[in-house]
């Protein structure tokens, strides 16, 4: 008898233990508890790190630690060269550690507001121009100026212009982690094969009696335009802005609207048009399986300069870029630089000071650009762009030479995109579909986005 | 035996746990707090939700019934993706249990073989809505994909994407779900085994042929299982996300559009997760009444033993 209850009280107390180290488990810092070797380090990060900042260069050194989450979309290449670089930057900086959490474009944002709405950000997320206002104006991320005057970040050679896009009420918020130019990419060898040449400055028409030679004598389509970059582009041409953020309204107008569908209707109804049927699945089917990379198409636009290495990468054939096509009714420049996405560190980060010196390290060591190649673009500081240029490999020395091309003549780019411009390129993407699937005239459809898109925009910030 | 307190310390924590029902209590809290946590709580969050405005980023405003309001008659998408998740529930849930009789009955009396072939056909429930079963099915009915590529052998060249039209879209979906039956047929044929073979064979002597046996014995006694089945698998139908979300993502032109999408689409991706909460309750609503008029009709058309 005694036996049964000295087992039964064992077992009780064996459950309470259980589940008292269970809730204790559940309710410490996930950050801490992961990298128990850093903890010493960590424990002294933040009374230090603010003081014993120097110089940028060296604060490196200094101290510094715990464990940074940063997080980032993209392809394979993109994690590949990122995860070298973290990898690294921990190895010359004991007693950091990172957790990286990427994912590709479509699942990013729906992760990020997810970690929002619990106050669970990651330190350093990588930021695109579409959402940067939206996640500002609500207070999501810390002041990278703060950092600066720390001396945490330093930015000396980066240029204004690509520093003001990231910038709001003077003070920086999201750094940009690569220039970037948009463009129409092609297969050179498909085009030398079909032996027309391209010019680095085109039309509509020009691509179209491109594609047609391209389709006659290789058998392989060519793309149609589509979406709100067509749009936006065409919106430049006349000198329009897509987003007018001052009226929370559609800056284009009717006529250019018109013109987009019409350009849409004209292209796919074409003999040499890659059919609508593979442009819905290149919608889900990510970089590696997309139409130019499995040769379906031999072009692709608009596309980005950045995004030349990752569509190269699954292909035998070559890649080269020309400059986004402009219509007939084109008065003025479209072309424009654009950063390929920001770094923003955010408000509810506990340790600032580190994430900033990471992406300092990011933006201005050389062992950096020689793992991260410049797959974000070309990097902003120009001591490291030059330091760069001559290591590069083929397929970037020729962006870089895209890049020098578009700089020429680049004029600056439309302010960032109003709250619930999201809603409006889906009504967009959805139109374009109906007008593909010929269910919608280019008339009706563009008749129906005006009104709808200026609805949701006068919805989305009321 | 009497339950003694523990010298010392009457009335201790030693004493409470020692308590008969105190260990029942404990034995159960694990499930009882993820139940609170992650099931209970929530859903009372999400009614609360469902009256406000939330964007995620700043906090909730209340406005009333307007998300319910502007659901049934400003939203189109939201009805149209309705139907599209009726059509996929009522086109996908019959052929699903068919084809799960069907198999059940075959492997019902078998070779040595049987063991072998249900978990061959059950794999793909395990493999069920996962993503890389979705990411495969894209592959498959893509426009250079197999099933064009079985049509080119037979000498029919198709340029179709089977998951890129209007008309055929849902249906391919429709085969994934259906091709998943074995979680079906697993209780089919557990419901199988419950018939007393003694009914077989007074049926037999008697001379009746095997569809008529089939008929009037079988179907009869395993109407308790499809009841059971039609439900589960009614509710999972009405709930299913993956295939929508990975395969077609709604397109093309919102034919495969199924609610949950729309749902986490208006949730997350325009961060309306007000709007979202309203149009959870409202399926949550749809999904009990159509529950509620089957157990009802359950009267009319499933045997009970006890009868």
């Amino acid at each position: 008898m005694s036996n049964r209850k000295t087992l039964k009280r064992l077992t009780t107390l064996l459950l309470a233990a259980t589940l008292s180290a269970g809730l204790l488990a559940g309710c410490s810092d996930g950050g801490s508890s992961q990298a128990p070797a850093d903890s010493a380090a960590a424990e002294t990060a933040p009374t230090e790190a603010a003081e014993s900042a120097e110089t940028p260069a060296d604060a490196a050194g200094a101290a510094g630690g715990g464990t940074i989450r940063i997080a980032w979309w993209g392809n394979q290449l993109r994690n590949d060269t990122t995860t070298a670089f973290l990898d690294a930057y921990k190895e010359k900086n004991p007693g950091v550690s990172y957790e990286a959490e990427f994912t590709d474009w479509s699942g990013y944002w729906d992760k990020l507001a997810t970690q929002a709405a619990s106050n669970n950000l990651p330190d350093i997320i990588q930021q695109d121009i579409a959402y940067i206002s939206q996640y500002h104006a609500k207070g999501q991320l810390a002041s990278l100026t703060e950092q600066i005057t720390a001396g945490n970040l330093a930015v000396d050679n980066a240029s204004e212009s690509i520093l003001a896009t990231g910038t709001f009420d003077g003070e920086l918020y999201a750094l940009c982690a690569g220039v970037n130019a948009v463009g129409m990419l092609y297969n050179k060898t498909l085009a030398d094969e079909a032996g027309v040449e391209v010019p680095l400055r085109l039309t509509y028409q020009d691509i179209m009696d491109l594609s047609a030679k391209v389709y006659a004598a290789t058998g392989i389509r060519g793309m149609t335009p589509g979406g709100n970059g067509s749009l936006t582009m065409m919106s430049r041409d006349v000198g329009e802005i897509l987003y007018d953020v001052d009226n929370n309204k559609i800056g284009s107008s009717e006529a250019t609207v018109l013109r987009y569908f019409q350009q849409v209707k004209t292209t796919i109804d074409s003999e040499w048009a890659v059919p609508v049927d593979i442009l819905q699945e290149d919608v889900t089917s990510g970089v590696e399986n997309s139409s130019i990379s499995t040769k379906k198409s031999w072009n692709f636009y608009p596309g980005g300069s950045n995004q030349m290495a990752a569509y190269e990468a699954p292909m035998e054939d070559e890649l080269a870029m020309c400059m986004y096509p402009s219509t007939a009714e084109a008065t003025q420049e479209s072309m424009y630089l654009r950063p390929s996405q920001f770094w923003s560190i955010t408000a509810t980060s506990a340790n600032k000071e580190e994430s900033a010196r990471i992406i300092n390290s990011f933006t201005n060591d050389e062992w950096a650009q020689d793992l991260l190649m410049a797959e974000r673009g070309v990097p902003i500081s120009s001591a490291m762009a030059d330091y760069l240029e001559p290591k590069l490999d083929p397929v970037q020395q020729r962006v870089f030479a895209y890049i020098a091309e578009v700089t020429k003549v680049a004029v600056p780019f439309d302010p960032p995109q109003p709250n619930g411009s999201n809603e409006v390129n889906k009504l967009l993407d959805d139109l374009t579909d109906l007008v593909r699937y010929g269910e919608l005239t280019p008339e009706d459809a563009a008749a129906r986005f005006l009104p709808e898109a200026n609805d949701i925009l006068a919805k989305a910030n009321a | 035996m009497k339950a003694q307190a523990p010298k010392g310390q009457p009335g201790g924590l030693a004493t409470f746990l020692n308590k008969d029902h105190v260990a029942g209590y404990v034995f159960i809290l694990p499930f009882i707090i993820g139940l609170f946590a992650f099931t209970l709580i929530p859903i009372a969050i999400s009614l609360v939700l469902s009256f406000t405005k939330y964007d995620i980023l700043s906090s909730p405003q209340f406005i009333g019934i307007s998300n319910y309001v502007r659901m049934f008659t400003q939203d189109p998408t939201f009805w149209k993706s309705f139907r599209v998740t009726l059509l996929y529930v009522v086109a996908s849930v019959p052929l699903k249990l068919i084809m799960a009789l069907f198999v059940a009955v075959l492997f019902y009396r078998g070779t040595r073989a049987t063991a072998l072939y249900r978990a061959v056909y059950y794999l793909p429930s395990i493999l069920g809505s996962s993503v890389a079963v979705a990411v495969l099915w894209k592959r498959l009915f893509a426009v250079d994909g197999v099933l064009n590529a079985l049509l080119g052998l037979i000498g029919i060249e198709s340029e179709i994407g089977w998951l890129s039209r209007t008309d055929t879209a849902i249906w391919t979906l429709v085969v994934l779900s259906v091709w998943q039956f074995g979680s079906s047929m697993l209780v089919f044929l557990g419901g199988l085994k419950q018939i007393p073979a003694s009914l077989y064979e007074a049926a037999t002597v008697d001379g009746c042929s095997k569809p008529r046996q089939f008929f009037s014995i079988t179907l009869p006694m395993l109407t308790p299982t499809i009841f059971f089945n039609l439900i589960q698998q009614m509710i999972n139908a009405f709930t299913a996300f993956t295939q929508s979300y990975v395969v077609t993502n709604g397109k093309p032109l919102d034919s495969t559009l199924f609610y949950t999408v729309y749902m986490y689409r208006r949730s997350f991706e325009f961060s309306e997760m007000g709007y979202g909460a309203a149009m959870a309750w409202f399926m949550l609503f749809v999904v009990a009444i159509l529950t509620a008029l089957i157990f009802k009709s359950s009267n009319s058309w499933v045997y009970r033993q006890s009868d």
